[in-house]
């Protein structure tokens, strides 16, 4: 009897912990199912002007004074990266140097502007702080309402013509990526591009974009 | 009043497994934790930079002191000032309404958005070692204790870690729910 329960013991507490081990699994494949079927980001929050739409027109000055147009046809042609940043979110900081060489590699088509709400004092030590001279810097609550950005980084890409060209939160590079990349290739999201790919009929027009997993 | 050394076992190693894996966390990647402490809005950002690391510090102090028999009362007690620390911090951010901001429990690992469900997640923590700083009895653990103290442990361990990818995952959740709504 003593020997059963000594077993009995040792058998039971062998299923408990492979329990816990698949349960973990399991909440950890959760994540990862949010992120493949989320690439712009698993917070994602479809509010505010929609891929496709209009950008709604702002006239503002950044932190030193220069005019930024944002919305509406572009003079120059280019596009505009819109991020939406703040000195005290910890993943904005993060991705700073990232958005930083994108705007380098894709000078030739898109253009970066800073935006945040708060203290003019506080954006300008951001700023000196991880040396964001060469961008324009705007402190505008105004925008985050319009564009309904309740979580941060946030990305607006505005393209060339005027139009609201992808949106999201951008958590690290792919994010970033998957932004220029939904630019480049027509379509507003990943999940629109993999609809697309099961019609093939309809998607065979513009799409000369690489595959991007 | 003395509780069964079995349990005392179970409930320090637990504590000691999960505040030291915490610790490493946030010891993993000092600027996101920094900033997760000054985003609290609790100390003023100069003190930042000391308390980011002094926090994580003293965790890993209080999970290696649960461990020496004659430290496991100071460590318990560390540790569970530690907690109500933590919790505070979280429920006075959450009183101001600030339901977007990120723990910072697991540094960079893994983001949480602070929730009454943290709170409910410290308060079964604090169970756990208040479990740890009763005096235990005086019964000497043999053989098949241990087959039970080492499964438990690790089976706790891994739970707690589970509930955690539960909380970090359920802001994605809920918005897939309302984007079909």
């Amino acid at each position: 009897m003593h020997e059963a329960l000594i077993i009995s013991q040792v058998v039971l507490w062998i299923v408990v912990v492979a329990l816990s081990a698949t349960v973990l699994a399991l909440a950890r494949q959760v994540g990862v199912l949010h992120e493949i079927i989320a690439p712009m980001g698993a917070l994602t929050i479809d509010k505010g002007p929609k891929v496709g739409d209009a950008a709604p027109v702002f006239e503002l000055t950044d932190l030193n004074g220069g005019p930024v147009t944002l919305g509406g046809p572009s003079a120059g042609g280019f596009s505009v990266m819109l991020m939406f940043v703040s000195p005290t979110c910890p993943v904005c900081r993060k991705l700073l140097p990232i958005v930083k060489s994108i705007a380098q590699s894709e000078a030739g088509w898109l253009r970066v502007v800073f935006t945040s709400d708060g203290e003019a004092g506080e954006q300008r030590d951001f700023v000196n702080r991880y040396r964001l001279h060469s961008f324009p810097m705007v402190l505008s609550g105004e925008l985050g309402m319009t564009y309904r950005v309740s979580k941060l980084p946030y990305a607006v890409l505005i393209g060339e013509d005027g139009r609201v060209r992808a949106k999201g939160l951008v958590n690290t590079r792919e994010h970033l990526e998957s932004i220029i990349q939904a630019k480049q290739m027509g379509v507003a999201s990943i999940q629109d591009y993999l609809k697309a790919q099961h019609a093939p009929a309809a998607a065979n027009g513009e799409q000369g974009g690489k595959h991007h997993g | 009043m003395a509780i069964d050394p079995q349990i005392t076992a179970i409930a320090s190693a637990t504590g000691a497994a999960i505040f030291a894996g915490s610790a490493a966390m946030k010891l993993a990647a000092p600027p996101e934790f920094q900033a997760a402490v000054e985003s609290y809005r609790i100390v003023p950002a100069s003190m930042a930079p000391a308390v980011s690391w002094m926090l994580p510090v003293l965790e890993i102090a209080g999970a290696l002191g649960l461990f020496v028999p004659a430290s496991r009362f100071a460590a318990a007690a560390l540790l569970l000032a530690l907690l109500a620390i933590f919790t505070l911090a979280i429920a006075i951010n959450l009183a101001r309404g600030r339901r977007d901001l990120d723990c910072g429990c697991f540094g960079a690992m893994l983001r949480q958005r602070v929730s009454g469900w943290l709170v409910a997640r410290n308060a079964a923590l604090a169970i756990l070692l208040v479990a740890a700083l009763l005096p235990a009895g005086a019964r000497p653990l043999d053989a098949l204790d241990y087959t039970t103290i080492v499964p438990a442990a690790v089976s706790l361990v891994m739970l707690y870690a589970a509930a955690n990818y539960l909380l970090a995952n359920a802001p994605a959740s809920d918005a897939l729910r309302i984007g079909d709504a």
